[in-house]
C-alpha cells in the first residue's frame, strides 16, 4: 500500500504491531499509513493496548506514577498468557524515509532502523530522540492526549492543577528542581545554629550568675569569720595557711616543742593534707608540751599520796577495831589468863564427876549382881561378908531399893553436874578461841599498818614517821603537790586556750576561706569552659553564616528558575494561545464568555496558572474559568489548550494520538470536537481512539472518516477482533 | 615587643556604644616623631559582656576629623580601626595581659579615693614595686567585671573615668616607660616617655628555668647581693606562676 504523505517534512505513523502484548494474545498490526486513524469499539476490546504499545515500543517506559509498584512484565504480558514474551514494532515514515522501531520485552532489546542502517541499545535510544526531536516526557505531553491528563486540569486543588499544567507545559522538570532547592531549610539551619549558640550562651551566663551568687554567699560567711576581700583567692589562702603554720610553730616553741613547718597550701586540694598536719601538730603540743611533762609526775605523786592517805586511815581503823574487840572480850570474860585458869578448873571438875559416875556405875552393877544372886540363891548370910542375915530380913527388896535410889538420884545428879561443867567448859573454849582470833587479827592489822607507814615514809621522803604523825605528813605533802599542780594547771589552761584559738583559726580557714576559694575555682573552671565554648560558638556562628550564604544563593537560583519557568511557560502559552482560543470558541461555544486567556503568573515562590474567560477580552468581564464553566466546558477548554500546545510543540512527529477525548462532553460539544478534529486532521495525522459511537458518527459527518483508516474493534476473546476500513 | 618611644594617650570610659573625641583632644595626640604614638584608649561598659571591661586601643593618627569638629566613633568602627593597626598589637597584648591583675592590685586604693590611688601608683612606679604587687593568681573575668562595676558605681562615671585614666597610665608604664606625665585637666590625659632600652629594642635574652632553678637563682642573687637581679627574677617568677 502506498503511503499517502500529506507532509514530507515530519514523521507520520505508518503502523503499530503488537505481539502478545496486554490485550493481544498473538500478533496484531494496526496500519495507518500516515493517514488519520480511528480506533473505536466498546470498552475492554483493546483500544488502550494500542496506545500503550505505541508508547512502550518507542520509549520502553511510562511517565512516573503511571504504574507505581507494578512490574512491567506483569503488566504488559498478554492477559491470558502470563509469562509469554511480548514485543512491539512501530513504523514511521517521512517522505520516502522509513523508520522502524522495535522493542522486545523479555530481552529488553531495542532497535531502530532507518533505511538500511540500524542501531540498537543506548545508541538506538539516542538516535530515536535525535530523529524524533523529543524524549518520552515531551512525547507524552505533546503527542499523546489522554483523559487522565486533561482531568487533572480540572482538579479543585490548585497545587495539583498547577502540577498538571506543569506537566502539560513541560515544566515538571523545573518544578522538580524547585522542589529540591529549599533555601528555607538552610536559613532554618542557620537559625538553629544561632539559637543553639544563644541558648548555650544563656545557659553559661545563668550558671555564671549562680556561681557568682554562691561565691558571694561564701564570701559573706567568710567575712563573718573575719576574713578580708584580699583573702578570697588562692594567694590569700596560701598566705593565711602560711601564717597559721608559722603561728603553730611559734606556739610549739612557746611550750617547749620544736615544731615542723606545715606543708604549703596554695590550692584547695592541698587543704586536707595541711589540715591533718596541723591537727597532728596541735595534738603534739597538747600532749608533749613541757607543762604536760612536768605535770605528769605531780599527778602521779598526788595519786600515790592520796592512795596512801586513804589506805592509812582504813588500816588504822581496822587495827583499832581489832584492838577494841579484844578489849570487849576482856571486859566480858576477864583476862585471857583468868579464862584459861577457869577452863583448867572445869576440866578437873569434869574429871571428878566422871570418876564419881564410874563408881556409881560399879556400885549399881554390884547391886544388880547381888540382887540377882539373892533372887537366885536366897542366901541366909551376906553374900559379901558372909555374915548371917537377921531373921525375916528380906535382902532382895532392899537391894532393889538401893539400886533404884542410886540410879535415879545420885547418878542423875552426877550427870546434871557433868553437863553444866561441860557447858561452861565449851563457853570457855569459845571465848579463848575469840581471844586467839582477836590476837591474830590485831597482829595482822598492826603489821599492815607498819608496812603502810613505811610506804608513807618513802613517799614523803622522810626517815621515819611516828604513827600519830603519818596522816599529817601525808596531808602536808598532798597540799604541797596540789599547790604545784594548780600552778601548772593554770599554765596548761592557758596553753589550751592558745591551742583552742589557733584551732579555731584553722577551722575558720577550712569552713570560711576554703569554701570561698573552692567556689572561686569552680567559677574559674566555668570561665575556662566558657572560653572553650566561645571558640565552638564562633565555629557555629561561621556555620550559620555559611548556611545563610547558601540560603541566599539557593534563593537566587530558585528565583532564576521561577523566572525561567514563568518565561518558558508564558512562551508556550503564547504560542498555543491563538489555536487554544480558536478551539475554545469552537468547542465551548459560550454565548457570553467567548475569550479564553491562559496565563503563567509569577508569585513569591511559585508560578500560578490562571484560566480566565471573558467577553470579547474585556477585563471587566474576566472570570476564573473554573467558576463559570461547567465540567464539560472545562474539559473542552482543557482539550483546546492541549491541542493548542500539541500543535505548537516543536518536534519531528507529525501526528497526534487522541485517546477518548469526549468524556463529560455534551452532544453539541462532541459534534464541535469532531469538526475540530476533522479540521485538524487535514493538517496533520490524527489518530483518535474512542468508545463513543455518537462521536464516531460526528466524525463521519465532519468528514474525518473519508480520509481516515478505521479500525473497528468489534470484540475481544484474548485478541481483539478488528474490522479495518481504509480509504481507497 | 617594640613600643613607641613616647606615648600620648586620651582615655575614655563610656557606658554607651561609642565615644566622642574632640578636635582639641585629637590635636593633642598628634606626634611628629615616627617612633612615637598618640593613642585613644576606650573602656566600654555598655552591658555587652564580650567587650565590657577591656581596653580598646587605636592609633589616633588614623581617626580623621573634619576641620575643628569632634569625631564620633562607634565600638565596631574603633574595633575595625584597631584591627588595621598591627603596630600597636604589642601594646594591646601588654594591656590585655596585665589589666585585670593590675586593677586587682590597686583595687583598694581605687575604691578608696583618687588621691591615694595616684599617690600609691606613683610610689610603686618610682620604687619599681608594681610588678611585684600584681597578684600571683589569675583574676577571673567575673571578678574583674565586679571590680569595675563597684568602681563605677561608687565613684560615678566621670570620676571613675579619671581613676581608670591613671590606672591605664601606670599599666602602660609597666611595659617599660620610666616617666609618667599626667594631665588631670589638660590634654592629652597622659604622656609616657623615657622608654627603657630593653623595652625600646625589644631585645631580651629568653631562657627557660624550672621553678626550682628559679628559686636557686633567686637565692644565689640575694646571697651575692644582686638585689636588682633578684627583684627581676622574682617578678618574672611571679608572672610565670600566675600564668
Amino acid at each position: 500500500m502506498t503511503v499517502p504523505l500529506a507532509n514530507g517534512e515530519r514523521w507520520r505513523l505508518v503502523s503499530i504491531t503488537v505481539r502478545q502484548f496486554r490485550g493481544v494474545a498473538k500478533e496484531r498490526r494496526f496500519e495507518f499509513n500516515g493517514r488519520p486513524g480511528l480506533l473505536h469499539g466498546n470498552n475492554g476490546v483493546g483500544k488502550s493496548t494500542v496506545a500503550l504499545a505505541l508508547q512502550w515500543t518507542l520509549y520502553g517506559r511510562f511517565p512516573e506514577g503511571v504504574l507505581p509498584n507494578t512490574a512491567y512484565d506483569r503488566f504488559l504480558s498478554p492477559i491470558h498468557l502470563k509469562g509469554k514474551p511480548y514485543s512491539g514494532e512501530v513504523v514511521l515514515s517521512r517522505g520516502r524515509e522509513k523508520l522502524v522501531v522495535s522493542r522486545d520485552g523479555p530481552t529488553k532489546e531495542f532497535k531502530l532502523q532507518i533505511g538500511s542502517t540500524s542501531w540498537s541499545g543506548p545508541e538506538a535510544e539516542e538516535k530515536r530522540d535525535a530523529v524524533l526531536g523529543l524524549d518520552m516526557d515531551s512525547f507524552v505531553r505533546a503527542v499523546v492526549l489522554q483523559q487522565s491528563r486533561i482531568r487533572a486540569l480540572l482538579l479543585d486543588d490548585p497545587r495539583e492543577r498547577n502540577k498538571a499544567l506543569d506537566r502539560l507545559l513541560g515544566m515538571d522538570t523545573v518544578e522538580h528542581l524547585l522542589d529540591v532547592i529549599k533555601p528555607r531549610e538552610y536559613a532554618k539551619a542557620a537559625d538553629a545554629w544561632r539559637a543553639k549558640v544563644r541558648a548555650e550562651a544563656q545557659r553559661y551566663e545563668e550558671r555564671e550568675r549562680l556561681l557568682a551568687e554562691q561565691l558571694e554567699g561564701a564570701q559573706q560567711r567568710a567575712r563573718g569569720l573575719k576574713f578580708l576581700n584580699k583573702d578570697f583567692n588562692p594567694t590569700g589562702l596560701r598566705t593565711r595557711y602560711a601564717e597559721l603554720g608559722r603561728d603553730l610553730a611559734a606556739l610549739g616553741r612557746k611550750y617547749g616543742l620544736d615544731f615542723p613547718e606545715l606543708p604549703p597550701c596554695a590550692e584547695t586540694r592541698q587543704v586536707g593534707a595541711v589540715s591533718r598536719a596541723f591537727q597532728k601538730g596541735l595534738q603534739a603540743v597538747r600532749l608533749s608540751s613541757e607543762l604536760r611533762q612536768r605535770m605528769s609526775p605531780i599527778e602521779k605523786s598526788i595519786a600515790t599520796l592520796t592512795a596512801l592517805r586513804e589506805g592509812w586511815s582504813e588500816r588504822l581503823q581496822r587495827r583499832d577495831r581489832a584492838r577494841e574487840a579484844i578489849e570487849n572480850l576482856v571486859s566480858r570474860h576477864g583476862e585471857e589468863k583468868r579464862v584459861l585458869e577457869g577452863r583448867a578448873e572445869l576440866e578437873g571438875e569434869l574429871g571428878d564427876l566422871q570418876r564419881q559416875l564410874k563408881a556409881a556405875g560399879a556400885l549399881r552393877q554390884l547391886l544388880e549382881d547381888a540382887l540377882a544372886f539373892v533372887e537366885r540363891e536366897a542366901p541366909r548370910g551376906c553374900p559379901v561378908c558372909e555374915q548371917p542375915l537377921p531373921e525375916r530380913f528380906d535382902l532382895g527388896p532392899r537391894l532393889q531399893q538401893r539400886m533404884e535410889s542410886l540410879a535415879s538420884e545420885e547418878i542423875a545428879k552426877l550427870h546434871g553436874r557433868r553437863e553444866k561443867a561441860e557447858a561452861r567448859l565449851a563457853q570457855a573454849v569459845e571465848v579463848l578461841r575469840h581471844f586467839k582470833e582477836g590476837r591474830v587479827e590485831l597482829d595482822e592489822c598492826q603489821k599492815d599498818l607498819e608496812r603502810h607507814r613505811q610506804k608513807a615514809v618513802e613517799a614523803t621522803g622522810g626517815v621515819g614517821i611516828a604513827e600519830n604523825k603519818v596522816a599529817a605528813r601525808l596531808d602536808e605533802a598532798l597540799a604541797k603537790l596540789a599547790q604545784e599542780r594548780e600552778h601548772l594547771g593554770a599554765g596548761i589552761a592557758a596553753m589550751e586556750q592558745d591551742l583552742e584559738a589557733i584551732d579555731l583559726r584553722e577551722r575558720a580557714l577550712r569552713e570560711g576561706l576554703v569554701p570561698v576559694v573552692e567556689k572561686r575555682d569552680e567559677l574559674a573552671r566555668h570561665e575556662q569552659d566558657g572560653e572553650k565554648a566561645k571558640a565552638l560558638h564562633e565555629r557555629d556562628d561561621g556555620r550559620a553564616q555559611r548556611m545563610e550564604a547558601l540560603a541566599a544563593r539557593l534563593e537566587a537560583i530558585r528565583k532564576a528558575l521561577l523566572d525561567a519557568k514563568q518565561e518558558l511557560a508564558s512562551e508556550s502559552l503564547r504560542k498555543a494561545g491563538p489555536r487554544a482560543q480558536e478551539l475554545y470558541g469552537k468547542l465551548v461555544r459560550h454565548p457570553v464568555l467567548d475569550t479564553l486567556e491562559i496565563q503563567a503568573t509569577p508569585r513569591a515562590s511559585k508560578v500560578d496558572y490562571t484560566f480566565t474567560v471573558s467577553a470579547k477580552g474585556s477585563s471587566a468581564t474576566a472570570r476564573d474559568a473554573r467558576l463559570v464553566l461547567s465540567d464539560g466546558q472545562l474539559t473542552a477548554t482543557a482539550l483546546a489548550l492541549f491541542f493548542g500546545l500539541a500543535e505548537s510543540a516543536g518536534h519531528e512527529l507529525d501526528f497526534l494520538y487522541v485517546d477518548d477525548p469526549t468524556q463529560n462532553l455534551d452532544l453539541p460539544c462532541k459534534e464541535a470536537m469532531a469538526r475540530a478534529i476533522a479540521e485538524l486532521s487535514r493538517r496533520r495525522q490524527l489518530v483518535v481512539s474512542t468508545q463513543d459511537e455518537d462521536f464516531v458518527s460526528f466524525l463521519e459527518t465532519a468528514g474525518f472518516r473519508q480520509e481516515a483508516v478505521i479500525h473497528h474493534l468489534e470484540a475481544w476473546d484474548g485478541t481483539p477482533t478488528v474490522h479495518t476500513v481504509a480509504p481507497a | 615587643m617594640a613600643l613607641p618611644t613616647i606615648l600620648k594617650s586620651e582615655v575614655k570610659l563610656t557606658t554607651g556604644s561609642g565615644v566622642q573625641v574632640s578636635a582639641r583632644e585629637l590635636e593633642a595626640l598628634r606626634v611628629d616623631d615616627a617612633t612615637s604614638a598618640g593613642i585613644l584608649a576606650v573602656l566600654f561598659w555598655c552591658g555587652d559582656r564580650e567587650v565590657d571591661g577591656s581596653w580598646l586601643i587605636v592609633d589616633a593618627a588614623e581617626i580623621h576629623e573634619r576641620e575643628g569638629e569632634s569625631v564620633s566613633a562607634t565600638r565596631s568602627a574603633l574595633l575595625r580601626t584597631s584591627r588595621a593597626q598591627p603596630w600597636l598589637d604589642g601594646l594591646r597584648r601588654h594591656v590585655d595581659r596585665y589589666w585585670p591583675p593590675f586593677l586587682d592590685a590597686f583595687k583598694e586604693e581605687a575604691l578608696r579615693d583618687h588621691g591615694s590611688l595616684v599617690e600609691e601608683l606613683a610610689r610603686c612606679h618610682r620604687e619599681g614595686l608594681i610588678e611585684a604587687r600584681l597578684p600571683e593568681h589569675r583574676i577571673l573575668a567575673a571578678e574583674h567585671r565586679a571590680t569595675l562595676a563597684e568602681l563605677i558605681a561608687s565613684h560615678g562615671e566621670a570620676d571613675a573615668g579619671r581613676i581608670l585614666q591613671d590606672l591605664l597610665a601606670y599599666l602602660l608604664a609597666l611595659a617599660g616607660y620610666r616617666k609618667v606625665t599626667n594631665n588631670p585637666v589638660g590634654v592629652p590625659d597622659f604622656v609616657l616617655s623615657d622608654l627603657a632600652r630593653d623595652a625600646r629594642s625589644g631585645s631580651k635574652v629568653v631562657f627557660e628555668l624550672t621553678l626550682e632553678e628559679a628559686d636557686r637563682l633567686l637565692r644565689l642573687c640575694r646571697s651575692a647581693g644582686d638585689d636588682q637581679l633578684a627583684q627581676a627574677v622574682t617578678a618574672r617568677r611571679t608572672r610565670l606562676v600566675r600564668e
